[in-house]
């Protein structure tokens, strides 16, 4: 677990719950990891109010949507929405393979074989994971739309006048495919590191060739990691509203904020949010369900040797071009594409500066959010790892709320919320802090519950055992010990806040500005120049808590081969 | 019930009486009438397997456990019953564990002053104290992860004698470090403990460090003590056979007394009954040590044959078949070599008898 990053070992948690169970544990029966006595009640009343703050709007979404009577039913099953389902669950197919279909190869090149500047390529194919959706869609339709770049440069070259059509589900799974394919790599990636290279060597050593060991052996290991990142892409392709908006491609996230734009009366918005939400918990069953029993365990304690790298032959350079090709689609022509349009902008005499209170405002809500997130998600860790029981086990899966649910929907829930019973904060930045607190406190929690079970409970019991309160070492033995989960978790709650945009769009106070919502603005009125510009920041100052949590995360990887102490402990 | 200010009579330091514990889904009591009396500046070791509930009596002593019933004394005062529990950090107790759990993020002389009272310069003084004692004088800027094992070890010692502690518990404190350093810092420790005055009680599976380590041991089966007294005192008269077993390698054959032997399938054996006089024709359950058992070669008929023969160096360990397929072991000096399929006779010397037990 704890080699999978901040971001994502959300989900990772999510897919595989009883890891908490530690192999150690299971070895010594009746010998608990847990501090039976004296769980302290703050923590508890902590921990629920965090949990109720985060299930009410929901569970109002529901009561919202059902008594708006049966003209709400109506409009929730008609044949409109059954072709937005289709459509939205036709997207997550395509774009769930396709980002399978580029991580598997790349994570096995960029951990298992000499690939030339293996580390280099390591960091950079995990990158695109820090440009947004709606910058992602606004690029492709610039570079790839009717009358854009590709075809610009088409025309003058070969006299070409169409190009495919961009727009629809070509271009929005290709923009979302190359973008969440990360999230696949990340955790396969991890799965690789921590696989026993000896069960590998058995193979081969009984007489399989290299490729079928990887076929029928590895393969079949991997696929829990697999299917966590996929479940991964699945949710974040639903709930993705800046890519479809822009490549107007008519799923219900985008469905949902037109109707909530235009229609007089936002019953229909709420219908069809909870009908999202019903998609979003059903391919978490779904994927519950398929899973299976079995799970892996490295068998044996102590350290962990790493597996010997493969060596490409001939296939280096044919690898090396594969990597290229998927970082500079990803990566490098998007961010060619914002600083082309930066420089035409200037160069045409278009208006193209900074709007500092955008940058300021992101940075303020983020900096607020990570705090916020950080706070609430403490209890709950602290609550899920060394008080493991029936309420703590329900108090941390209640905040999972936010990862399964679309950002759209939490954004309505709390609209028909706030309006009701919170209306002095209602478009306030106090709720739109509310909002994004509910959305990604998974990732504050998961990073922090991490690190937390890298803290062996004998050390607080030591500490308890030489005089000191349960606070005391709360304050001087545990907080010390998990900071660098804590500041994990707050930048990965800073990063997606800064890329978060339906919430921010529905519930931010009037003329409230960041750079997600001036870029969507700008893109989808065509003003391309004048979003490059907040576009570009926005990669950057997004890339850099990217690349800290990126480059721990490899360092972490590396700490876990050597040191089998610690390896024993996750 | 009892009162808060009930004090045992004795001068015990620690004192469980008649405890049980019961973890929550299990259906068998990890402890179930757990007595045990150290006084003060005594070393009791605790042995049992693991899964009979050593490091649960441990950690009830400590106070990371609730008491099912039964009562804990530490230095006569009552800290838990079923309607007392002194948290861990009120009892005073030192505790240390097989991991050392040293606090990572904290140097030698930190990790030492954790848990002692008192102002700077005295602590000070005091730690330089400890350190001289536990002989890591030059390390106390280094933190944990630049130290050996047997550094932390002695790490997590000074750290839990720093404050003085009622008693010192130990919880497996060398199953993480080597064999041979295993056995010079058990003799280290016992010193150190010894001139400290500390009472201490350590767990562990393994009998030689219990055996070598205390001044009694305890020996645990299913959740209570089957037998406590000094360690030559236990080894050679264990109160049953599964006593006999954990405090020295053996078999076990059914056997019946005929006067002043016992007749078994390995032979006819002079014994000792640890538990008072059994009448002839008793059954019994008979432990044959394999260090207390001679080998012979034997003509006549062919019911006992060596099956294995392990050469270990200076002593050579043989397997015997006996008529019903079960095997029993011999070990014996190197000398004279017995080949593989060599029938024998096995015999126990007159001043090492075999121990029985009405079955």
């Amino acid at each position: 677990m704890r080699t999978a990053p901040a971001h994502t070992s959300e989900l990772t948690d999510l897919a595989h719950q009883d890891l908490t169970k530690s192999p150690r544990a299971k070895a010594a029966p009746g010998r608990s990891r847990m501090l039976r006595v004296g769980l302290p009640s703050y923590l508890q009343i902590a921990g629920l109010l965090v949990a109720a703050g985060v299930l009410l709007p929901v569970v109002y979404l529901v009561i919202r949507t059902f008594a708006g009577g049966e003209s709400a039913a109506d409009l929730i099953f008609r044949a409109r929405t059954g072709m937005i389902l289709l459509r939205s669950l036709l997207l997550i197919g395509v774009v769930t393979a396709g980002s399978i279909a580029i991580a598997v190869p790349v994570a096995w090149l960029t951990v298992r074989s000499d690939l030339p500047l293996r580390r280099f390529w390591s960091v950079v194919t995990a990158l695109p994971l820090v440009i947004p959706s709606f910058v992602g869609g606004f690029v492709a339709v610039v570079a790839l739309g009717p009358r854009g770049m590709l075809q610009g440069l088409l025309e003058r070259l070969f006299g070409v006048e169409r190009i495919p059509e961009i727009y629809g589900l070509p271009g929005a799974a290709l923009v979302l495919i190359l973008l969440t394919y990360p999230y696949v790599l990340i955790t396969v990636r991890a799965s690789l590191r921590r696989l026993d290279p000896s069960i590998e060597e058995v193979a081969r050593g009984l007489g399989r060739g290299a490729l079928r060991t990887f076929a029928t052996v590895t393969l079949p290991l991997l696929r829990p990691a697999i299917t966590a990142g996929g479940l991964l892409v699945a949710l974040y392709t639903l709930s993705d509203f800046g890519a479809v908006s822009l490549l107007r491609y008519e799923t219900f996230t985008w469905a949902i904020f037109v109707q909530y734009e235009s229609a007089f009366d936002r019953t229909i918005a709420a219908g069809l949010s909870l009908v999202l939400v019903v998609v979003a918990l059903t391919i978490l069953a779904l994927d519950y369900a398929t899973r299976g029993r079995g799970r892996y365990h490295r068998s044996t304690v102590g350290a962990q040797r790493p597996a010997a790298l493969v060596r490409l032959g001939g296939w280096r350079w044919p690898a090396t071009g594969f990597v290229g090709m998927v970082v500079g689609l990803a990566l490098a022509a998007p961010l060619g594409v914002l600083a082309f349009w930066v420089v035409r902008g200037v160069g045409a005499g278009e208006v193209v500066g900074i709007e500092w209170d955008a940058v300021w405002n992101s940075i303020r809500v983020s900096g607020f959010a990570a705090l916020a997130a950080t706070i609430a998600a403490l209890p709950v860790a602290i609550l899920a790892v060394r008080y493991r029981g029936r309420l703590s086990v329900l108090i941390e899966r209640s905040t999972y709320v936010g990862f399964a649910l679309p950002g759209i929907a939490v954004a309505l829930a709390l609209v028909f919320f706030s309006v009701n019973f919170l209306t002095p904060i209602y478009l306030t930045i106090s709720l739109l802090v509310i909002a994004y607190v509910v959305l990604f406190i998974p990732a504050a929690v998961g990073a922090i519950r991490t690190s937390l079970m890298q803290v062996n409970p004998r050390i607080e019991e030591a500490a308890r055992g030489l005089g000191r309160r349960p606070w005391q070492v709360m304050l001087r033995i545990t907080l010390p010990l998990v900071l660098p989960g804590i500041l994990a978790g707050a930048a990965t709650v800073f990063l997606l806040t800064m890329k978060e945009l339906p919430a921010t769009l529905i519930l931010g106070p009037l003329g409230f500005k960041t750079l997600a919502t001036s870029i969507w603005s700008s893109a989808s009125e065509a003003f391309f120049a004048r979003a490059a510009v907040p576009a570009l920041i926005l990669v950057v100052a997004a890339g850099i808590p990217a690349a800290y949590l990126l480059l721990r995360d490899t360092r972490l990887a590396s700490r876990t081969v050597s040191d089998g102490s610690a390896s024993r402990e996750s | 019930m009892a009162e808060p200010e009930q004090t045992t009579p004795s001068q015990d330091m620690v004192a469980l009486d008649r405890v049980a514990v019961r973890y929550p889904g299990s259906t068998s009591p990890a402890l179930a009438g757990f007595s045990l009396s150290v006084r003060a500046g005594e070393f009791i070791s605790i042995l049992g397997p693991s899964g009979s509930g050593k490091t649960t009596a441990l950690r009830v002593i400590a106070g990371f456990e609730r008491v099912e019933s039964g009562e804990v004394y530490l230095d006569g005062r009552l800290v838990s019953s079923t309607t007392t529990h002194v948290q861990p950090d009120k009892r005073n107790v030192g505790l240390v564990f097989q991991d050392y759990a040293l606090f990572p993020h904290l140097t030698v002389a930190e990790n030492i002053a954790f848990g002692m009272p008192g102002g700077k310069a005295r602590r000070r003084r005091q730690i330089e104290a400890v350190i001289g004692l536990v002989s890591l004088t030059g390390l106390e800027d280094r933190y944990p992860h630049e130290l050996s094992g047997g550094q932390q070890q002695r790490v997590a010692l000074a750290r839990s004698l720093a404050p003085d502690p009622i008693a010192l518990l130990m919880d497996e404190p060398f199953s993480n470090l080597d064999r041979q350093l295993r056995g010079s810092l058990r003799r280290e420790v016992r010193g150190i403990v010894k001139d400290h005055g500390t009472t201490a009680v350590l767990v562990t599976h393994d009998r030689e460090e219990a055996l070598g380590i205390a001044d009694r041991t305890a020996v645990m089966v299913d959740g209570r003590i089957a037998q406590i007294d000094a360690p030559e005192a236990i080894y050679f008269n264990p109160v049953s056979a599964e006593v006999a077993r954990m405090v020295g390698p053996s078999d076990t054959v059914r056997g019946r007394i005929a006067g002043p032997f016992v007749d078994t399938e390995a032979g006819r054996f002079r014994y000792k009954s640890p538990n008072g006089p059994l009448g002839n024709g008793t059954f019994v359950a008979v432990v044959m040590r394999a260090h207390d058992l001679e080998l012979g070669p034997w003509e006549e008929g062919a019911e006992r044959r060596i099956q294995y023969r392990e050469y270990q160096g200076e002593f050579t360990q043989y397997g015997v078949r006996l008529p019903t397929g079960r095997t029993v072991s011999v070990r014996r000096r190197s000398i004279a070599p017995l080949a593989v399929g060599t029938n024998v006779i096995i015999t126990a010397p007159f001043d090492r008898p075999v121990l029985v037990y009405p079955v």
